[in-house]
């Protein structure tokens, strides 16, 4: 009978697995009910060699048969950059642009394309050149524009990715899309995804955590909705979670007034002792779970403000993510946070950054943007290479989509240029875990406008990151009211041109 | 090949010889059964390519019907029964041949391991039967099996069930002991634990039936609505928030009050989706009918300035699709959005053709969704009865009698103010009347005609003779203002009042009203009996009784709630006050005179100062007017020189500052009036199918309101009319509609028992879960339509069955092979939802607040949590009072910053249909129960309660404690761990007094000052010890 319900859907969580978790959880106990103090219970789980059956229901074992072939990273850290950097002014150099400077927009180039509401149909927008130059730097000769000298200098550790196009013209579905493969809300997000695949390395942390920041004194911040982190139908325990960004990141995380450590080990102690009576008399494994999880809930009383404890992080560290790192919150310290996440084993850390919706002020707040995120993201980079975490931790930097190459707004009014929303085209960048270095992959036409050579849609993004991390994204699935559900829908195609 | 493939074959009957047939050991062991065995296989490998999706069928082979299976290929068929040898599918699926031949094709990513390879073979020789998809074809009720033991047998659900236990060879679980059952019940039933009180006489009641009475009390517990409740908020997602973009707040807590209701009230499941999909449409609609409504609002919309409102209509359209045939039909017809259904027969036309339905739904595609009904409370209507109660007191009723007449006036002809008057209008907020055009004639003859009229009860417009009277009163009594008529009346009498209103069955509009008589005494009385109605032809008939205090009684008319006003214009018909045994008489109504007086003295000094030329300073309307002789002047010029004079006159001066005061109350009043979204409709949007799910694609066929064409009983109207949203909640409830009952009995079953008959609750169809039991769930389904869809009959017949009372204690022999306990011979256990978890903990403290319905609260959350939430910033301000302590039920529910401590423990954020939700186990939990302020305060203060009323030594103390948290006793190991405990936190509290001091002053609840802090403190590791105990929170 067993067998029966099983050949349905072997990815889901099978009653046969769940039993034999069971049985070698027993076997574990019974074993070593006397002896063993049962604070040193979750460690001991997580460690030895019983982890890979016994946290089935924690958060830290994979799928069986996952990997699907040897990963070239082991974790992310995607610098996700809401509200659409613009291309244009930052990346992706054209020349021409300022020879047509004024010029109205070719109409083949729009012909037939959708855009925000704010811009409706293209015709007679004038075109705008890029506001700052740009200069090619390092052995790659990348061309990357004046408003972001440190990641220029860092051109020579990146894949830039120039014919990226989305489907989606708004943030929320666009970022939503980006991130869970779908434009509505619901689906898993690619975090969830690769916990729910790989399992969490971590000892004492989530596999999927994601900060967020936002520049001060913008105009342009969006919403960070919980779903850009969410499970979707996945399982609740692959959900990112959101360490918020001041010095108590984790919810609930403070002991309440009057409760010392101390006293909260002893209360843990007994605890488990009480649920392990229990569980001995029903036999239920969710009892098991219930007592790993609470030494996870204690380790992580320890570990987050281990982890955000910076006193032991050198100046020279410090100094390379900039000035604003020492203050929580700032895009800065999330990536400094990443990296030290990253150390400790987090799968997938998702630093998102608000206010690059430069719908009226390229020539005024992206200055701001820029020099907010430019310094940290080089400066992440710098150091997991010294560190030698670059090999197999893969750093994203990118938003939902790019910017129009055609102005919105008056060009006789520079202070108030401004750009609307493009799916098009636009310009991500990939470094480290597996993606080759100093080179540049697609291109869009000499206007910017549309992915013309080699272009890379959402879905061949989240494929091919997929890949690197050692997934088919063919085969990761989980099936949802009534049919297998995966990060890249039906789509998606590997990019094996950025792929080391 | 040929060779090989014989080979293979007997090959893989061999590997089938081998399989565990447990299951298939019901009937006929080996046999194929094509429902269970091979529709799977081929929905999960086969379908997409070779399904019902005609665009995207590859080699023009479909294998979902029997016809396209054995259809000639060209010298070949896929399947020839009988034959496996001959059939192209099992030549194709053995195939070693990667790159061509094999099937799936390894690029599809599917594979068929030995075992299914073996079962389609096995299938194909007994003769390839295909089978209609069990969950369309008609339900049909079998006679329950017969069993070996009798004796565990307490209704028929227990022969299905022990029939397949025995057959298994195994037996059924012993019956779980008293405190176990009574736990589980109070969870199952009610969504908390028991306090011992609750439970004692039941434990110790060894009478036979005491089990039933227990449950019957249980199912009468107006904790119960609140307890089903939950599921059915999770399937038609509802939220306080609009949850796209700004994610803003709107007010639809009235429908979660209409949902608790119906389950207490018990309400038949075919009236309960009508009202729901259509109660605006209903004949006999009253409040509640439109609060249900409410349900076509529940989806997420945005108020995004960018939005596309066409792109959002299509958005909406197919959330609405979605979700109903998720909620009713336990179907995906979501899935047919861009293209056919892959795996069950929706097409895309159908999908659209649902969506239609809903095109008659009127809101906003992209900005706020204005609140469309008001629904005071009883509190309210008397306060606001009460303030125009003092409106109308004695001068006041003389002046705006005036003002209602001086205006009403202007068209009567004929009729000077010093006329007699036998009915006297009241209108209390005169500065929204509008008179227009209606010519009235109150003559003595028109009243008889009217009185008589409404004798012979015939209401019909048709009868009046005199129609102007009717307008008249129709006209005041709609607007917003109420309408009184004096009538002279004997003391002690009793009168009956009956109001006979039109209303066009075409009309999209409703309007509620309260009738009042002589003031707040019976106006609670006649807004509840004044809801009757019953339907005559076209004519609403509200009929009252009340008794006459006095010599004369005053009837209100005070009009509620409008809904809709594009068209249709409901007509109080008549109205009549009758002694049960007589005819009343109507009076005169008091009139003013100083008024009158004063403003005529006005006239003429204006007159006399206009033909002296002075400065008047006066409006040029109202000098016009003036200069008129009062004979002679127009409606208008009277009105105008009525109101303005009203406004300066000093005869009127403390009237008007009085009523301006009276009038602010009352908009304030107003103000505090619970709104909320229900269903108006419009003229239907045009539907049309979108390609590939574009809704910038215009090229697509309209479609016209329809049920999918598949399913039974498709054809809804024969009269020509468009359907609508009742003729498919008709359908939906209708007896042979295999999916809505099928669905509903399958998921009681899993509130129950712990998983579904079928285990994927939201899809029946091909790729969800052939059921355990499909002659349970069949039975089940008749059971519940023949006793006229009443949802406690079922629930009473599960929790009462033999299987229900089972232990739930593992068993070594049935983990071996039934891992999933879905044989059920035990009961399931698993961790109770989200709400309980937080109801348990307030229940023990005895915090929790027992109140049904209400606005939602807002219980502690951290600081910050709603800091992204955007346009407009907005701050969580956690509820000062004793709404802090209300049922988590009732959690504000924000889609995009869910509370945080619902969403760790698996409360969906409801941006869809949730048919089931997911048990996860996870640390951020474990930090919940610790950490969040709502626990930390319920430990203090159950440790209070245990100190204060656990008797006077440790040990009594932790008894009372775990009999109240966990309706037992302690075991001695149990006690003597937590006697440890608390000894050694006593011994760090008494060393650190100012440690102790804060932690017996967690929360707002006021602290018990009696108590020692250390002794508090102490108690409260041991409290927090027992209430994070998994058994605490658990259904065993």
């Amino acid at each position: 009978m067993s067998s029966f319900w099983n050949i349905l859907n072997p990815n889901s969580p099978s009653p046969v697995l769940e039993r034999q978790l069971a049985i070698n959880r027993r076997h574990f106990f019974d074993r070593s009910a006397t002896g063993i103090g049962v604070a040193a219970l979750g460690s001991l789980l997580g460690r030895d060699g019983l982890s890979a059956v016994t946290n089935q229901n924690s958060n830290l074992m994979g799928l069986p048969g996952l990997p699907h072939f040897a990963p070239k990273a082991k974790r992310i850290i995607y610098l996700f950059q809401n509200g659409a950097p613009t291309h244009i002014d930052l990346y992706d150099y054209k020349e021409k642009l300022s020879k047509v400077h004024g010029k109205p927009v070719p109409e083949e180039y729009f012909k037939g394309k959708r855009f925000s509401t704010m811009t409706g149909n293209p015709t007679g927008k004038l075109m705008l050149q890029p506001v700052e130059p740009f200069k090619q730097h390092g052995q790659s000769g990348a061309w990357v524009s004046n408003f972001l000298p440190h990641i220029a200098k860092s051109a020579d550790d990146i894949c830039f990715i120039k014919s990226m196009n989305s489907d989606a013209v708004n943030h929320a579905p666009a970022i939503s899309f980006l991130l869970s493969g779908a434009q509505i809300p619901g689906r898993p997000t690619m975090g969830a995804w690769l916990n729910y695949g790989l399992g969490n390395p971590s000892q004492d942390l989530p596999g999927f955590v994601a900060m967020t920041s936002v520049s001060k004194g913008t105009s342009c911040g969006q919403i960070f909705y919980d779903f850009y982190w969410g499970s979707g139908f996945l399982p609740s325990r692959f959900q990112g979670s959101k360490f918020r960004g001041s010095r108590d990141p984790v919810l609930y995380l403070k002991n309440p007034a009057g409760m010392k450590p101390e006293l909260r080990r002893g209360l843990l102690d007994d605890l488990a002792e009480l649920n392990e009576l229990k569980f001995k008399e029903t036999g239920d494994p969710e009892i098991r779970t219930r007592i790993a999880q609470y030494e996870m809930a204690y380790k992580m009383q320890t570990s987050v403000p281990e982890l955000t404890d910076l006193s032991d992080e050198p100046d020279h560290v410090l100094d390379l993510y900039g000035p604003q790192v020492r203050e929580p919150g700032t895009f800065a310290y999330n990536c400094l946070m990443s990296r030290r996440l990253a150390e400790r084993g987090v799968r997938f850390v998702q630093c998102m950054h608000a206010g690059w919706d430069q719908h009226n002020s390229l020539t005024t707040e992206l200055y701001t943007q820029c020099k907010d995120t430019d310094q940290p993201s080089a400066g992440l980079l710098k150091d997991l290479k010294m560190r030698g975490m670059l090999d197999d931790t893969l750093v994203i930097w990118g938003g939902e989509f790019g910017r129009t190459p055609f102005i919105q707004g008056d060009i006789n009014n520079r202070p108030r240029w401004g750009r609307d929303h493009h799916p098009y085209a636009f310009t991500i960048w990939m470094a480290g875990g597996g993606v080759k270095s100093g080179t540049s992959w697609g291109a869009s036409d000499e206007l910017g406008f549309n992915a013309t050579v080699d272009p890379v849609h959402v879905h061949d993004l989240q494929a091919t990151i997929l890949n690197l991390m050692g997934i088919d994204h063919e085969q990761l699935t989980y099936r949802f009211q009534g049919r297998y559900h995966r990060l890249t829908d039906v789509h998606g195609k590997v990019v094996q041109g950025v792929i080391s | 090949m040929f060779i090989s493939r014989y080979f293979i074959v007997s090959l893989g009957a061999l590997i089938f010889s081998f399989q565990n047939t447990l299951f298939s050991a019901d009937k006929n062991p080996g046999k194929i059964d094509f429902t269970r065995d091979i529709r799977p296989l081929l929905s999960d490998n086969c379908f997409a390519c070779h399904g019902p999706d005609l665009k995207q069928i590859k080699a023009d082979l479909r294998l979902d019907t029997r016809e396209g299976a054995l259809s000639d290929l060209g010298g070949y068929s896929a399947v020839v029964p009988g034959k496996p040898s001959e059939s192209e599918l099992v030549v194709r699926i053995l195939s070693d041949d990667d790159d061509d031949e094999l099937m799936p094709p390894s690029d599809s990513g599917k594979k068929l391991n030995s075992r299914q390879k073996a079962l389609l073979q096995q299938w194909i020789s007994e003769g390839a039967e295909y089978d209609l998809h069990w969950a369309y074809k008609p339900v049909k009720r079998d006679s329950p099996p017969k069993v070996k033991n009798e004796s565990f047998v307490i209704n028929d659900i227990d022969r299905f069930i022990l029939q397949r236990i025995e057959k298994a060879g195994f037996s059924p679980s012993s019956i779980a002991d008293r405190v176990t059952l009574a736990r589980r019940l109070y969870y199952d039933l009610l969504g908390m634990p028991p306090l011992p009180e609750e439970i004692d006489s039941f434990v110790n009641d060894n009478s036979a039936g005491a089990y039933e009475k227990f449950v019957e009390q249980l199912l009468n517990d107006p904790r119960y609505g609140e307890r089903m409740a939950v599921h059915w908020l999770d399937l038609v997602r509802y939220a306080d928030t609009i949850g796209y973009h700004s994610d803003a707040i709107r007010e639809v807590s009235a429908y979660r009050d209409y949902v608790i209701d119906s389950f207490n009230e018990n309400k038949p499941y075919d009236k309960f989706t009508i009202e729901q999909l259509a109660g605006d449409l209903l004949e006999e609609r009253g409040v509640t009918q439109q609060i249900a409504s409410g349900y076509n609002r529940l989806l997420q919309t945005t108020e995004e300035g960018g939005a596309q409102p066409k792109e959002y209509r299509a958005i909406y359209a197919a959330d609405r699709v979605r979700n109903v045939s998720g909620v009713w039909l336990g179907s995906t017809l979501g899935c047919a959005q861009c293209h056919d259904h892959k795996y069950d027969p929706f097409s895309t036309r159908d999908f659209y053709s649902m969506a239609a339905f809903f095109a008659d739904i009127k809101e906003t595609a992209v900005g706020r969704q204005n609140p469309n009904l008001k629904i005071p409370s009883k509190k309210q209507s008397v306060e606001i009865i009460s303030i125009r109660e003092q409106i109308r007191d004695a001068d006041f009723v003389e002046f705006d009698a005036l003002h209602g007449f001086a205006r009403t006036f202007q068209t009567i002809n004929g009729l000077d103010l010093n006329g007699e008057f036998i009915l006297a209008l009241n209108v209390g907020g005169a500065s929204s009347v509008q008179i227009g055009n209606v010519e009235f004639k109150p003559t003595l003859k028109s009243v008889d005609g009217f009185t008589s009229n409404l004798k012979s009860g015939a209401g019909n417009a048709g009868n009046h003779t005199d129609a102007s009277l009717k307008k008249l009163l129709s006209t005041h009594g709609w607007s917003d203002d109420p309408v009184s008529m004096v009538f002279k009346v004997k003391t002690g009498k009793r009168y009956k009042l009956q109001l006979i209103v039109r209303e066009p069955i075409s009309s999209k509009h409703h309007r509620n009203f309260s009738v009042n008589i002589d003031g707040k005494a019976v106006v609670d009385n006649l807004l509840v009996n004044a809801r009757v109605a019953s339907y005559n032809d076209e004519s609403l008939v509200y009929t009252v009784e009340a008794e006459a205090f006095n010599d004369t009684m005053r009837v209100s008319l005070i009009p509620g709630n409008t809904i809709g006003s594009t068209d249709g214009t409901p007509v109080l018909n008549a109205l009549t006050l009758e002694e049960v045994s007589g005819q009343p008489d109507l009076i005169k109504p008091k009139y003013f005179t100083a008024f009158a007086k004063e403003k005529a003295k006005w006239e003429s000094e204006v007159l006399t100062k206009i033909k002296k030329k002075e400065e008047t300073k006066l409006p040029s309307g109202v000098i016009e007017a003036i200069k008129i002789s009062t004979v002679k002047r127009s409606a208008s010029q009277r009105s105008a020189l009525f109101s303005y004079y009203f406004g300066v006159a000093s005869s009127t001066a403390e009237i008007r500052d009085r009523v301006n005061k009276l009038r602010k109350n009352l908009a304030n009043v107003e103000k505090t009036i619970k709104t909320m979204l229900v269903t108006e409709t419009e003229k239907p949007r045009m539907t049309r199918i979108l390609p590939r799910g574009d809704w910038l694609d215009d090229s697509g066929e309209e479609v016209l309101p329809a049920v999918p064409a598949f399913l039974p009983k498709n054809k809804l109207r024969e009269d020509g009319r468009r359907a609508n949203r009742l003729d498919l909640a008709k359908w939906i409830v209708d007896p042979e509609n295999p999916l809505t009952s099928r669905a509903y009995v399958n998921r009681m079953w899993k509130l129950f028992f712990g998983t579904g008959l079928s285990s994927r609750l939201d899809d029946l169809g091909g790729q969800g879960e052939p059921p355990s039991h499909p002659k349970l769930l069949d039975w089940l389904a008749v059971e519940f339509v023949e006793n006229d869809w009443d949802m406690k009959h079922i629930v009473r017949l599960l929790v009462t069955s033999s299987v229900y009372r089972q232990a739930s204690v593992s068993r070594e022999e049935l983990n071996e092979v039934d891992a999933g306990n879905r044989m059920y011979a035990r009961q399931s256990r698993f961790r109770v939802d989200a709400e309980m978890v937080r109801d348990a903990a307030l229940r023990i403290s005895g915090l929790l607040l027992v109140q049904n319905g209400g606005y939602s609260a807002k219980p502690y959350q951290p600081a910050g949590y709603w800091k992204h939430l955007n346009f407009p910033k907005r701050k969580w301000n956690h509820d000062k009072g004793e709404n802090q302590y209300r049922r988590g039920l009732y959690t504000f529910w924000c889609r995009t910053f869910l509370h945080p401590s619902m969403l760790a423990f698996d409360a969906p954020s409801r941006e869809e249909c949730s048919a089931e939700r997911t048990r996860s186990n996870t640390p951020q939990q474990a930090l919940v129960l610790l950490n969040d302020p709502t626990y930390v305060e319920a430990s203090r203060v159950f440790a209070e309660q245990i100190l204060q009323n656990g008797g006077s030594s440790d040990e009594a103390r932790l008894e009372w404690a775990f009999r109240r948290a966990l309706s037992r006793k302690p075991l001695d190991q149990e006690r003597a761990i937590l006697l440890d405990l608390l000894k050694s936190q006593l011994k760090q509290y008494d060393l650190n007094i100012e440690e102790a001091k804060r932690a017996a002053s967690a929360g707002q609840w006021p602290t018990a000052d009696v108590l020692k802090p250390e002794a508090v403190a102490a108690w409260s590791s041991v409290s927090r010890a027992i209430m994070n105990l998994y058994e605490t929170t658990s259904r065993f």
